[in-house]
């Protein structure tokens, strides 16, 4: 973000908000896709983002935080799309996660399926498959783990985005990687080696 | 298999481990466990796998877009100018 751009917004000129517009709108509809996967929701959702910050631009240049702050408005509205469309049952989730014994053991014995996806052409080949498996994860789990290991966001911006704590950000994408690996094992062990 | 560090706490620090953030007496203690444990290791090695392979499927299907359609930014503007009024 310009600081003569954020300098404008503080003062509160008119076309600031138009260039804040066309500076950020693009990195914003990235993000919305990626949460989305559909181009009329993603632009829905960069609207409304804009729509929500347009009351606050000042205070938020105030704050330095005009990129992150719309980020975190466009991201709240993609997880508003997301939870009006979709129901996730919350026990089938907790079924993806690791178990143990009392005495901290692995309740079952993991299988081993890391050599059936590790040749040259397997990111390639597992591609279609895995973004399968991330869209059953609920949210805010999927929205971490797309928001991180999709954009390459780091987990304080992430945090920032989803509205967490860092440490709440961090526990929500171990717990998508712990029920990715989950259904990508429930897949791959039904696979012929 | 070794009493310091049990499945469960391996499970939950993974990630630090997997990204050299533990210290070296937290690394040496996962090291003993895993030299014992075929299911912690199993378990690292396809949470490992599903963590590169969710990085490798989620970056490379990503549009970058190279400018921002002008009928969104007509909408936003529309948008802002419809609250005001």
């Amino acid at each position: 973000m310009p600081e003569e751009l954020a300098g404008r917004l503080r003062r509160g000129e008119p076309a600031a908000f138009e260039a804040l517009v066309r500076s950020q709108a693009a990195a914003l509809l990235l993000v919305a896709r990626q949460l989305l996967g559909d181009e009329e929701q993603a632009r829905a959702a960069v609207r409304s983002g804009f729509r929500s910050a347009a009351g606050r631009l000042q205070q938020l240049a105030e704050q330095r935080a005009l990129a992150s702050g719309l980020r975190t408005l466009v991201v709240q509205a993609c997880l508003a799309q997301r939870s009006a469309s979709e129901r996730h049952d919350a026990a089938a989730f907790e079924r993806l996660l690791p178990s143990f014994l009392e005495d901290g053991h692995h309740a079952a014995h993991p299988a081993d399926w890391s050599h059936l996806v590790s040749g040259p052409g397997a990111a390639r080949e597992q591609r279609e498959p895995v973004r399968a498996c991330v869209d059953r994860l609920p949210e805010p789990e999927r929205a971490a783990l797309l928001l991180h290991d999709g954009l390459g966001l780091e987990l304080p911006e992430v945090a920032r985005a989803l509205e967490l704590e860092p440490s709440g950000a961090k526990t929500c994408l171990q717990r998508a990687r712990q029920a990715l690996r989950s259904l990508l094992s429930e897949r791959l062990e039904r696979s012929p080696a | 298999m070794n009493p310091e560090v049990t499945c469960r706490e391996l499970v939950e620090f993974l990630d630090d481990y997997l990204a050299g953030a533990l210290s070296p007496e937290r690394v040496q203690a996962f090291n003993l466990h895993l030299s014992a444990c075929p299911s912690c290791v199993a378990y690292m090695k396809t949470y490992d796998r599903a963590r590169l392979l969710a990085q490798q499927a989620l970056r490379d299907g990503a549009p970058v877009p190279s400018e921002v359609p002008e009928e969104l930014v007509q909408a936003i503007l529309a948008a802002r100018d419809t609250d005001r009024s």
